[in-house]
């Protein structure tokens, strides 16, 4: 059906929406900013090849466990360092995915060290990752129109007055931090499944970098902006090949430009909605109409 | 009259500088109370810690037989609910999102659902734009908002810190007159002011603070009759 290239493009369009998607939730509905991702993505990527691998554990149980891994990881990070504000939090997050990969490296009698770790089946088709992205996104639509997602909405339009209203703020943060890892997890875990071969670069500070500047083009506090952010970032490379080599430099020109020209982000706090689009198609209709 | 809310003894600090002296006062079941003081009396820092923004060096806060909760939301939970200064509603989220902030403790569905009724009654004009961004409103409908908001926790003790700050005389005496429909509804009121006279005369009890000490406190109409003292420390 799909040629290999085809293939490829979806897969790594749907495990970085995943990814993607935890973000949007931490950073977009929570305002909590981490350069720390990656990391999660690296442990779930480890975590299920290594449970596939040597504990020959079947395919969807092994992303379970990558996924729940980065979930257990966060849960401990977070304990000690979700009170800390703005930058300090982002700060630590950076210093945690740095040593993350840094780890990796390391212990090469369990992962490979920075030769990699290699022999991973391949499971995730096309197929595969296109099912995990839409069940992503329907779980964190229904989170973030949950009660728990107001309240981090709450929190991020105004902690003093959500605390005072009786949000346990602390708890809702480390929830959404935990969220987010659950799901950067989950995308390495499809990922080391797609590649069969990972090594600890891939998931480096650019990875983290990466995936925010995804989520604050999309539009913070819009998960269908991350849809379309994730499909602006992933997609515009392969159409621009040979500019590969720039792809960081044309990331900092989009952020720029978003922040100067639509500083909400592509979507803004606005969702996508068929309604709202078929209204808009026929206004195009009727103003064409008239001109004409 | 049974003692709904007891501070004995609390006092406070920023890093060194202490804020509140030894602070005691009661609140009882259905009574409307004001702090009054000036600017730096030590008014808001009281709610801070009564709210338990703020954590207290020394003293015993009780409320309904109990000692008070040791977190905020906590606090919330056990019927006690704060006004904040400056309104602090949320900008980017409709009225009835704020609303349902409110309540985001509650689970009982036919309750919330009859505690937004009441409060539309309360405040007609929040009806009307309930599905507008808080951040559109004018000042009065912030203040009522927040009003609202803090009675979708169904409180027992409704605690609002300086409910005129920033409002046109008129719209201060649309909001106090509702607070005391919401007290004939069975809400304990504590209410923190500058605005003196105006707090005067919905007012049951009334302490009077300068300096983080309560320097005087009696029924509301001792005060009222005494200019002189309404003059030194509050200047209303």
């Amino acid at each position: 059906m799909l040629n290999a290239f085809q293939e490829g493009v979806v897969v790594v369009v749907c495990v970085n929406l995943i990814a993607v998607l935890g973000m949007s939730v931490l950073t977009g509905f929570t305002r909590l900013f981490s350069f720390g991702n990656a990391g999660f993505m690296s442990i779930g990527a480890y975590t299920a090849a290594i449970c596939s691998v040597q504990l020959r554990l079947p395919f969807p149980l092994a992303v379970l466990c990558g996924a729940a891994m980065a979930g257990f990881i966060a849960f401990l990070l977070g304990s000690l360092t979700i009170r800390l504000r703005g930058d300090y939090f982002l700060i630590s997050c950076l210093g945690f995915g740095e040593c993350v990969r840094v780890l990796f490296n390391y212990t090469k009698g369990l992962t490979g060290g920075a030769n990699g770790y290699s022999g991973i089946p391949y499971r995730t088709t096309a197929a595969v990752a296109f099912f995990c992205a839409v069940l992503a996104f329907v779980i964190a639509w229904n989170f973030i129109h949950s009660k728990y997602g107001q309240s981090l909405s709450a929190i991020r339009e105004n902690e003093v007055a959500a605390a005072a209203n009786g949000i346990d703020v602390v708890r809702c943060k480390k929830m959404s931090f935990v969220f987010s890892a659950i799901y950067a997890g989950w995308a390495g875990g499809l990922y080391a499944h797609y590649l069969r071969h990972i090594t600890p670069a891939l998931f480096n500070l650019g990875k983290s970098s990466e995936l925010i500047i995804t989520t604050v083009l999309g539009g913070l506090g819009s998960l269908t902006g991350s849809v379309l952010g994730t499909l602006v970032v992933q997609l515009l490379p392969e159409f621009f090949r040979g500019l590969a080599e720039y792809r960081m430099l044309f990331y900092g020109i989009a952020v720029v430009l978003v922040i100067l020209v639509r500083p909400a982000g592509l979507y803004g706090y606005r969702e996508f909605s068929i309604t709202g689009a078929v209204r808009f198609v026929r206004r195009l209709g009727k103003g064409d109409g008239q001109d004409g | 009259m049974s003692e709904l809310l007891n501070v004995s003894h609390i006092s406070a600090a920023y890093g060194g500088i202490r804020a509140l002296r030894d602070v005691s006062l009661t609140i009882g079941e259905g009574e409307i109370v004001s702090v009054l003081g000036a600017n730096g009396a030590g008014k808001s820092t009281l709610l801070k810690c009564l709210s338990r923004e703020m954590r207290i060096t020394e003293g015993e806060i009780r409320f309904a037989g109990r000692p008070l909760a040791a977190k905020p939301y906590a606090v919330v939970e056990s019927g006690m609910v704060i006004v904040p200064e400056g309104r602090q509603i949320f900008t980017k989220l409709t009225v009835r999102e704020n609303l349902m902030i409110g309540c985001c403790q509650r689970r009982d569905k036919e309750g919330i659902a009859k505690d937004e009724e009441r409060v539309y009654t309360l405040f007609p004009r929040l009806l009307e734009r309930r599905d507008q961004y808080g951040g559109l409103l004018s000042g009065g409908e912030q203040q009522m908002l927040a009003i609202a908001r803090g009675l979708m926790a169904r409180p027992k003790l409704m605690m609002l810190d300086e409910p005129s700050l920033g409002l046109a005389p008129i719209i201060v005496s649309q909001i106090l007159d509702i607070l005391k429909d919401i007290n004939s509804g069975g809400t304990t009121i504590l209410l923190v002011e500058q605005n003196a006279r105006k707090a005067l005369s919905i007012s049951d009890r009334v302490y009077l603070m300068n300096v983080g000490s309560i320097i005087r406190e009696g029924p509301a109409e001792a005060f009222r009759n005494d200019d002189s003292l309404v003059n030194a420390y509050l200047g209303g």
